[in-house]
């Protein structure tokens, strides 16, 4: 499937809606950007820049994935341009960036990346702020499917006229994907 | 290895970049911090199941508010409660017991000594569920040496009351009918109003045929129907069994019964129970059919 | 690896000498079983050998078939019958420390679940209907 990059065309014929796709790693908090509602190897070869103890490339796992947020676009070119932008953030925010970015991060009392067991909860909350970036960066109209709207913090970070928050249908785990489905559906239809 | 180069002509965002202008982010993009989860963005919903592990919603109550002063429930207290009573106290105790050690571990995580307050708390609870557990236990002993007593002494005393009764010069009295009442309830089981659940055992049988004989051997001299010689089966006792503990009611028992005579039908001892259920079933759909018709005309 | 040897790789010095000694919030050490060399101590889920089964105390709910297939027997699944009016119940877990004890005396029964004791109240009830009982601190109620 998304074993590699995916252009405009691929994405329509291919019944594919102009959406942006997060997943959390429920172990250690890292996030993936997709174009599709899967994760593989390619994605994590693409997006792990410089991995160390503390960000290490994570596997495809797909019980480990579990979908963080939808976010739908008014078309192709522009869920391309989002995605786009939000892999050079992670870029940024692990090379050219990096000492800005670890400033921002939570540190514990030994001035490491906070965590709990493997989970550092700093990495999803970082892909949350990429994504408000990328949004108002592009000024993209976007429609956000959260898997719980806790995730998407304080309305201020948010441009309240470009973004709409919904909340994807309370489901187990195991139905997670054919909620995403849904939405993809329902993303054509529109 | 041509459609890996194709990949990268159409994944590298920089010759789009080249082309048009704004399509890449810029290089300085200032990088934003973190958006932390906050949970004014969930709503609970009022009558969420989960909140009967909150005490009056709050997340934690202070130790002040738990350690009031207090005592569990005695054996004695207990001993005078219903089974109704002892039931619902269980559940309320149980339920109290899960907020403690809710409240107990958020202590407990935070390192805090005052989680032994609520364990404290919760422990003078459990002795309450331990009291309730014996007054049930003994209940159930009562019950079942009661049971072995009255094999021995039972039928002395249907045989005093059947005396007393027929020894009482006026019996047509509400305090004769509410004793009668509770004795059939309390020794023979059988409830003052029927419905469908009732299954007619060899408890209730006894109790029929002693109730039925004991209002015809009360009334038979006095209505002057000794002439039917006593009564011959479960059919004729229960027809008495059924009607009022009056002489007006022993006299309408003793028509039928003159009816069902003429049949000359005689019911066998193992047909008994078939046959008194059967009665009673039909009695019950008699009384559903009468009072749906009285709706109707309503 | 445990989750609490993790943390000894970012302990401070003082805390490293101190490590053999010290327990963990979990209760595990630092290394070893116990503190005192004592061997002979509860084996967990994941000690013994091939037929060690320690349980969780909690009982099945159904069985294995032949293929490996769970069925449950809902015969075995625990149900709590919850009383229906249990949101009107006013009685509380506790009772004032105010309130007097009522005192039981079994005078010429065997104790309260003696079946004479249990026979007489149903003959009291018959008789006299409902029993009501005395609320005053000196009360001797049979039991």
């Amino acid at each position: 499937m998304s074993t590699k990059f995916r252009n405009a065309h691929w994405l329509k014929t291919n019944g594919f809606a102009p959406q942006v796709y997060l997943f959390r790693n429920i172990e250690s908090g890292q996030v993936i950007y997709s174009q599709i509602p899967h994760v593989n190897n390619y994605q994590i070869k693409q997006q792990f820049f410089r991995p160390n103890w503390e960000n290490k490339k994570p596997s495809k796992r797909r019980d480990l994935w579990r979908p963080m947020a939808v976010a739908e676009f008014e078309d192709y070119q522009r869920a391309i341009q989002a995605y786009h932008g939000l892999v050079e953030l992670r870029y940024m925010r692990e090379v050219s960036k990096r000492k800005e970015a670890e400033a921002l991060r939570r540190r514990n009392e030994y001035q490491q990346i906070w965590y709990s067991g493997q989970y550092r909860p700093t990495w999803s909350q970082e892909a949350a702020s990429d994504l408000s970036a990328v949004v108002d960066e592009f000024q993209l109209k976007t429609k956000i499917y959260w898997d719980t709207l806790w995730r998407k913090g304080d309305d201020k970070r948010w441009n309240e006229e470009l973004v709409e928050h919904v909340e994807m249908d309370q489901v187990s785990p195991r139905d997670k994907l054919v909620v995403l489905d849904e939405i993809r559906e329902e993303g054509l239809r529109e | 290895m041509f459609e890996q180069q194709v990949a990268r002509f159409s994944t590298s965002a920089k010759c789009l970049a080249r082309s048009r202008k704004g399509y890449r982010i810029s290089s300085s993009i200032k990088l934003r911090p973190p958006i932390i989860p906050t949970i004014d963005n969930i709503k609970v919903i009022d009558d969420h199941p989960l909140w009967q592990f909150f005490s009056h919603k709050k997340f934690v109550r202070n130790p002040e508010e738990v350690s009031f002063t207090g005592r569990s429930w005695t054996v004695q207290e207990l001993r005078r409660k219903s089974f109704d009573d002892l039931h619902s106290l269980w559940y309320v105790c149980l339920k109290e017991r899960n907020r403690l050690y809710r409240e107990a571990h958020v202590y407990d995580q935070a390192e805090s000594l005052r989680s032994q307050e609520f364990e404290g708390l919760s422990a003078m609870i459990r002795e309450s569920m331990v009291h309730i557990k014996q007054v049930i236990t003994e209940r159930e002993a009562a019950l079942n040496n009661a049971q072995a007593e009255f094999e021995v002494v039972g039928n002395e005393y249907l045989g005093e009351f059947r005396n007393a009764y027929l020894e009482d010069q006026n019996v047509e009295t509400d305090q004769w009918y509410d004793k009668l009442e509770r004795l059939q309830y309390a020794i023979f089981g059988i409830p003052d109003v029927l419905d469908t659940s009732l299954k007619v055992d060899l408890r209730f049988l006894e109790g029929v045929k002693f109730v039925g004989q004991l209002k015809y051997d009360k009334f038979a001299s006095k209505i002057g129907r000794e002439d039917l010689g006593g009564l011959k089966d479960i059919a004729e006792i229960y027809t008495v069994f059924e009607e009022s503990a009056t002489a007006e009611g022993v006299k309408e028992a003793c028509a039928k019964i003159d009816e069902y005579r003429e049949s000359n039908l005689v019911i066998p001892g193992s047909k008994e129970i078939q046959v008194v259920q059967g009665f009673i079933n039909d009695k019950i759909k008699q009384a559903e059919s009468d009072f749906e018709e009285t709706s109707q005309q309503a | 690896m445990r989750a609490s040897q993790v943390l000894a790789f970012k302990e401070t010095a003082e805390t490293c000498l101190r490590r053999p000694w010290k327990t963990y919030r979990d209760g595990t050490l630092f290394y070893g079983q116990s503190k005192a060399g004592n061997k002979r101590l509860p084996l967990s889920t994941k000690q013994g050998n091939k037929n060690y089964y320690k349980g969780t105390r909690s009982s099945s709910i159904g069985k294995f078939n032949q293929y490996g297939k769970y069925t449950i027997n809902y015969e075995k699944v625990r149900t709590f019958v919850i009383p229906e009016d249990l949101d009107e119940c006013v009685l509380r877990p506790l009772v004032s420390s105010l309130a007097p004890v009522p005192k039981n005396s079994f005078k010429g029964y065997e104790g309260a679940a003696d079946g004479r004791l249990y026979l007489d109240k149903v003959k009291e009830f018959i008789e006299t209907g409902k029993v009501e009982f005395g609320r005053s601190e000196t009360y001797v109620e049979r039991g």
